[in-house]
């Protein structure tokens, strides 16, 4: 199937890009790596009169560190970059992690961190990952720039506070603390799938195993990532062992609205919020160097 | 006389298997219609709508993508290498030769994105063990091989091109 | 002569340019001229048309015409099967390629366009517009059984395609005599094939001279021929079917009413006409498959021997499809082989087709085969848990013994050969069946669940179906050249399975050349004989089988132009390595060239034909026609539609995540019984694609309706193939029983590795779980429920 008709723009600067997302705004959409718009417009289900291509923007891919110890992460930067970058693996693990297991070779290649976010897909990569990381975005306007928190970007499903002149430029990861462990677990049906459920957990040990810092990211499972603030708040201070763990998953559920699709139930990703929560936070937690 | 609608096309210059090529396409135009139409370069295929099964697989600018979810406007310049390009001055790759020693295509419509996923895959990881191999083509499905002796051959690939048998 | 070519690993002839991009599909060819079509397809799984109003879609520059239901309804579609004597309803005459008052499934066509480029043919579907009225769908097939259930054809008064109800033997006495009878009701779901390359037609009508040319992706070209002939009225002399190189079939490549479209859009415009599926109209409108509900009882004895079955199987057949594809005859099919390769004499049948609002159903690697080989492969699991017998045991008991072939099955088909208590003793003795049980327990303690299943399986091979387009014939002309080149000419097209190569080998070995010198044609209806193309595994029975005839006949011509040329008698020579040669004296000889050149320029025919060769039979050619000499018991379906039985045995050994339900196939064994092997390699490779479609079918894959008829999966996102990441570790074992049927003792066996593998695998998660399975796929939120259900009953 082929798309509908498009006027195209291929701005070769961030400056260019704004000004056409200025111009056109409503009517247009961004094309980065392609991977979720394009099969949508082959299938017509999207129909965009203006396409934005910013693949011509040198300066929209890179992974820097930061002044604090953080990453800088372009958007434009594309998840195999994110997969072998040994400055990602080190810095931001479950990043890399993610990207890792997103999709296959060819869409590793091309697809980007921005993309994957923009689009907004419940099912999206990154999104529980960034949640959990407590990154922030910029988004640049012909306006001027703003920082968006993470919390604040997820609006609803395939909706963000992205306004249509808005282009994201970069996600910023902050430092991650010494004992530090990350993980990244997503149930598929098939090895790259969209995930039916998928949880992210960043947890810092302090001594003894006491859990001094926990984040827990959940995809898949309502419009957009979940918080699950619950189960963070089970761990946070008390000294982490399975015990505690499972009775901190128990409570992964709470703020979940999730959909049955043709992949799964509504049910089936409830039950599943609690088991995929248990293992994500068992390895991050041994990769923080906790004994069981 | 019959016009086509177009929106604003746009002339391109782009090379494909070493040779360089001038093309006016609509925007909307797929890069795997561009390869296959226009240029007429029929070994890349289309097997699905939304960019799963990999029979279009290409390397562009070096690295393999689905060439029909990127559009032909896209590859403006861009350094293009499809199945067509893979064997060089009438000899068959190390990579083709393994296929066929090792059987590992049967009704051949998905090998050509295979072969350019193999070749991805050793180029960046010159000894692959099984399970960088499956994961190496999970982006390119078969229904006839069951994948099975696709993996061997990209194993005997490796050895070869490493100056072994 | 002795065999150097078949039994061997020949690698393959068309693999240089199929790996460098120098194959050609129908999509690959171009013709000057040439329009795209495009199909518009009904949002709506059943309702009334008021009208197609295809004005502004005209008007598009790039549009050359548009069609509808009025330019169809000329053109109704011929029956491909016609079972009337099983009292199979059929629709035929008002079937039409593109609908006319009435839609009766997602996808179905109500317009078509041609158009000078592919994205101005799309361009106009959205510019075609169409008033329906919709009518409530039939979607499941219970309640369309129902009293009142929405109808399909008004006429028929209910849903009911076909209902079949033989008895054989004497059910009632096996069901008083048992032991016990255990009962079971199980559901399969639909899914299918869609092969890699979707259906993609190219049509060309010469107006000048009335010439039809069709390339098309297809498993049969004659009967192509005769399908878009009989439906368009033209001379079927004047239409040719030329099948390129196709990218996969199974099956799914053996129907035509999609084809006539841009058929008839060429005739119309008089310019070439492509239509080139797309994956979604592949997955809503292309053949279906499965989707049985198949309602079972096994009366047997305390000590697992089976004394007799009760069946009943209601098909979800999608919409009557006799017209499109084989449809309803699965059931057939599917009902004689129920009692797969055991001795139990006693059956009962109720074989039920139901229309609903889905896509025809036809043949994907299987055609009932599939289904029948479920009913006593997975009641034999369930039946080894009740009765505290290994499902092995139960196999071993019932078989039939090697040395009882010829054996004449109680449903009155004729297994050829076999030997499944060996191969079931190799395939257990491969898997280290005692180690994997102790392995099996040692894990369940580490709350870790491996699950082993098995299934044996006898396949029909080599279909020969009255009243059908899968008739029993097959021609093949074998010559060769002036020159001394040999060509083979027939109609079975190489899908993928090799023929190219392995006809070659048979052929060489005929003559004692190599497969090198050897050439195939195929894919062309005006270069071959008639025949009935791939599928039913039957190349390697009816197509190898006329090959060789036609090649001995042929050698006995040679035999004697070389004697001629040589001046001695015919029974003084013999062929070895291309040549005639006096076997007294081997350096006395003819190559084949030198006869060719003789007998047709250099002197001629009168000189080098003997006189019992002249006037009438002065070439060096043969074309000759083999129909299976295994005997009909009568004409009664399904006796005897099958030359061939290969067999097999085989393993599966998943492990079940109990948290999740996700279950992995670790490893898969199968010890496989096709007789004789042409080329081990090419079979081999056979069963690891069949196998991981059987997996496929069993985990992954499946075409998804919700409760108003609309198709949830479509797109190969939602519909999910397995990829390089799902594949187990892989055993193959082959063994031969030659047939007694087949020159050279072949059997087929295309079809067989998707035939036992979804048994072996669902029977492998009910062995990891303790419970029954009713319902597939499995899904891991199927399994969950099924753990949960386990861990209440304890069994694990």
């Amino acid at each position: 199937m082929r798309p509908a008709t498009f006027e195209y723009f291929t701005p070769h600067t961030v400056d260019e890009a704004l000004n056409l997302l200025e111009k056109y705004g409503e009517e247009a959409k961004v094309l980065a790596g392609g991977l979720s718009l394009v099969p949508l417009m082959k299938l017509r289900l999207a129909a965009p009169q203006y396409i934005i291509d910013i693949t011509n923007i040198p300066t929209l891919s890179y992974v820097v560190e930061n002044g604090d110890g953080g990453l800088c992460i372009g958007a434009l930067t594309t998840h195999y970059t994110l997969e072998t970058s040994s400055l990602v693996k080190f810095k931001c693990p479950v990043l890399s992690e993610a990207a890792s297991g997103l999709g296959d070779t060819q869409v590793r290649n091309r697809g980007t961190i921005g993309g994957n976010l923009c689009h907004a897909d419940p099912a999206c990569e990154y999104s529980p990952v960034v949640l959990a990381l407590n990154a922030e975005l910029k988004a640049v306007s012909s306006k001027g720039e703003r920082t968006i928190k993470v919390a604040d970007f997820f609006l609803d499903l395939l909706t963000t506070s992205l306004k249509p002149t808005e282009l994201v430029s970069e996600v910023k990861v902050p430092p991650m603390l010494p004992n530090t462990g990350e993980a990244y677990l997503k149930l598929v049906q098939r090895s790259g799938d969209f995930a039916i459920v998928a949880v992210a957990v960043v947890m810092t040990l302090g001594e003894g195993n006491v859990c001094k810092a926990v984040s827990v990211g959940l995809g898949s499972v309502a419009p957009t990532p979940i918080k699950a603030e619950e189960t963070e708040n089970a761990l946070l201070g008390k000294t982490v062992n399975d015990k505690l763990i499972d009775e901190a998953s128990e409570l992964a559920t709470r703020r979940i609205e999730p959909a049955t699709d043709v992949h799964a139930s509504a049910e089936y990703r409830t039950e599943m919020t609690v088991v995929i929560t248990r293992r994500a936070l068992k390895a991050a937690f041994t990769r923080a160097g906790g004994e069981k | 006389m019959i016009e086509t609608t177009i929106t604003r096309e746009r002339t391109i210059t782009l090379t494909v298997n070493g040779v360089s090529y001038k093309a006016t396409v609509e925007p909307r135009m797929l890069l795997v219609d561009l390869i296959r139409d226009e240029l007429e370069l029929t070994g890349t295929h289309i097997g699905c709508v939304t960019g799963k099964c990999g029979a279009c697989t290409i390397l562009l600018n070096g690295v393999s993508v689905k060439s029909c979810l990127v559009f032909a406007v896209q590859a403006d310049g861009a350094d293009i290498v499809t199945i067509e390009g893979i064997a060089a001055g009438g000899k068959l790759h190390p990579i083709q030769e393994a296929f066929k020693e090792n059987h590992a295509l049967q009704c051949g419509y998905c090998t050509p994105g295979m072969v350019i996923s193999a070749y991805q895959l050793l180029r960046r990881n010159p000894d692959p063990t099984d399970e960088e191999i499956k994961k190496g083509i999970s982006g390119n499905l078969c229904r006839c091989t069951g994948y099975i002796n696709i993996v061997k051959a990209i194993k005997d690939a490796a050895k070869r091109m490493k100056g072994g048998k | 002569m002795a065999k150097k070519w078949v039994g061997t690993d020949v690698r393959r002839k068309q693999d240089a340019r199929l790996l460098t991009g120098k194959g050609t599909y129908v999509d690959d060819v171009k013709l000057p001229g040439m329009l795209y079509c495009t199909v518009l397809r009904s949002p709506y799984p059943h309702a009334k048309i008021r009208n197609v109003d295809v004005s502004e879609a005209v008007k598009l520059p790039g549009v050359v015409a548009a069609i509808t239901g009025e330019d169809a309804k000329e053109y109704p579609l011929p029956a491909v099967i016609d079972l009337a004597p099983f009292g199979q309803r059929t629709v035929t005459g008002y079937a039409f390629p593109i609908a006319v008052d009435k839609v009766r499934y997602v996808g179905e066509p109500v317009a078509a366009v041609a158009a000078t480029d592919r994205y101005v043919a799309e361009d106009a579907l959205d510019l075609i517009k169409v008033e329906y009225e919709p009518l409530p769908p039939v979607v499941d097939v219970e309640k369309a059984m129902e009293k009142d259930s929405p109808l399909l054809y008004e006429e028929w008064g209910d849903n009911i395609h076909l209902r079949w109800t033989p008895t054989m033997g004497e059910v009632d006495k096996a069901f008083e005599d048992a032991d016990r009878v255990i009962r079971e009701r199980l559901y399969e779901h639909r899914y299918s094939g869609f092969p890699i390359e979707a259906r993609c037609v190219l049509a060309n009508y010469n107006s000048a001279d009335g010439k039809m040319d069709v390339w098309t992706s297809t498993q049969a070209p004659f009967q192509a021929r005769m399908f878009i002939a009989r439906t368009l009225k033209l001379p079927e002399q004047n239409v040719r079917v030329i099948v390129p190189d196709v990218g996969g079939g199974f099956g799914n490549k053996l129907n035509w009413s999609a084809d006539v479209v841009p058929c008839l859009l060429s005739t119309l415009t008089g310019r070439p006409v492509k239509w080139t599926e797309n994956r979604r109209e592949s997955l809503m409108a292309s053949p279906h498959s499965r989707d049985y509900i198949y309602d079972v009882q096994v009366a047997c004895k305390n000590d697992g021997t089976i004394l007799g079955v009760k069946l009943q199987m209601i098909a979800d057949t999608g919409v009557e499809g006799s017209n499109r594809g084989a449809a309803v005859a699965t059931l057939l099919v599917a009902g004689g082989y129920a009692l797969g390769p055991y001795k139990i004499n006693n059956l009962s049948l109720d074989q039920i087709g139901v229309v609903t609002n889905k896509s025809f159903y036809c043949a994907y690697r299987g055609y009932g085969k599939d289904m029948g080989n479920r009913v006593l492969e997975r009641m034999i699991n369930i039946m080894s848990r009740e009765l505290g017998i290994p499902p092995e045991e139960i196999r071993m008991k019932n078989y039939i013994q090697p040395d009882e072939y010829p054996y004449r099955q109680t449903t009155g088909v004729l297994y050829d050969s076999g030997n499944l208590p060996e191969i079931t003793r190799r395939a257990l003795k491969r898997v280290d069946y005692e180690n994997l049980k102790k392995e099996k327990a040692r894990l369940r303690e580490e709350g870790k669940y491996i699950g082993i299943g098995m299934a044996a399986k006898v396949e029909p091979a080599g279909a020969a179906v009255p009243l059908s387009i899968f008739n029993g014939f097959e021609g093949a002309s074998v010559k060769i050249t002036p020159e001394g080149g040999i060509t083979v000419a027939t109609s079975l097209v190489d899908i993928g399975q090799g023929v190219e190569t392995t006809l070659a080998q048979v052929v060489a070995d005929e003559f004692g050349v190599t497969p090198d010198d050897v050439r195939v044609i195929e894919g062309d209806t005006d270069m071959t004989p008639i025949g009935a193309g791939p599928f039913s595994s039957r190349g390697a029975v009816w197509t190898v089988s006329c090959v060789v005839s036609a090649c001995r006949k042929l050698k006995a011509k040679l035999l004697k132009v070389g004697a001629n040329l040589l001046g001695v008698k015919a029974e003084e020579v013999d062929i070895e390595d291309g040549k005639v040669y006096v076997k007294q004296s081997p350096d006395k000889f003819m190559t084949f060239r030198d006869i060719g050149r003789a007998a047709y320029f250099w002197p001629g025919p009168y000189a080098a034909f003997p006189a019992d060769l002249l006037p009438e039979d002065a070439s060096l050619e043969v074309t000759t026609y083999w129909t299976s000499p295994s005997p009909p018991t009568s004409w009664v379906p399904p006796a005897c539609l099958y030359t061939t039985h290969p067999t097999s045995f085989e393993v599966a050994v998943v492990e079940v995540d109990p948290e999740t339900g996700k279950v992995k196939v670790n490893k898969y064994v199968c010890v496989h019984d096709c007789g004789t092997l042409i080329n081990p390699m090419i079979v081999e490779a056979q069963v690891h694609g069949g196998t991981l479609q059987g997996i496929g079918g069993m985990l992954y894959e499946e075409l998804r309706y919700d409760e108003n008829g609309q198709l949830l999966t479509t797109t190969y996102m939602d519909y999910l193939i397995p990829t390089a990441m799902e594949i187990p570790e892989m055993e193959v074992e082959h063994f031969e029983s030659p047939s007694p049927f087949t020159p050279l003792g072949t059997k087929g066996m295309g079809e067989g590795p998707a035939i036992a593998s979804p048994a072996a695998v669902v029977n492998a998660v009910e062995d990891a779980l303790g419970v029954t399975i009713r319902r597939t796929p499995l899904t891991p939120e199927r399994v969950l429920e099924l753990i949960k259900e386990a861990k209440e009953k304890g069994s694990i």
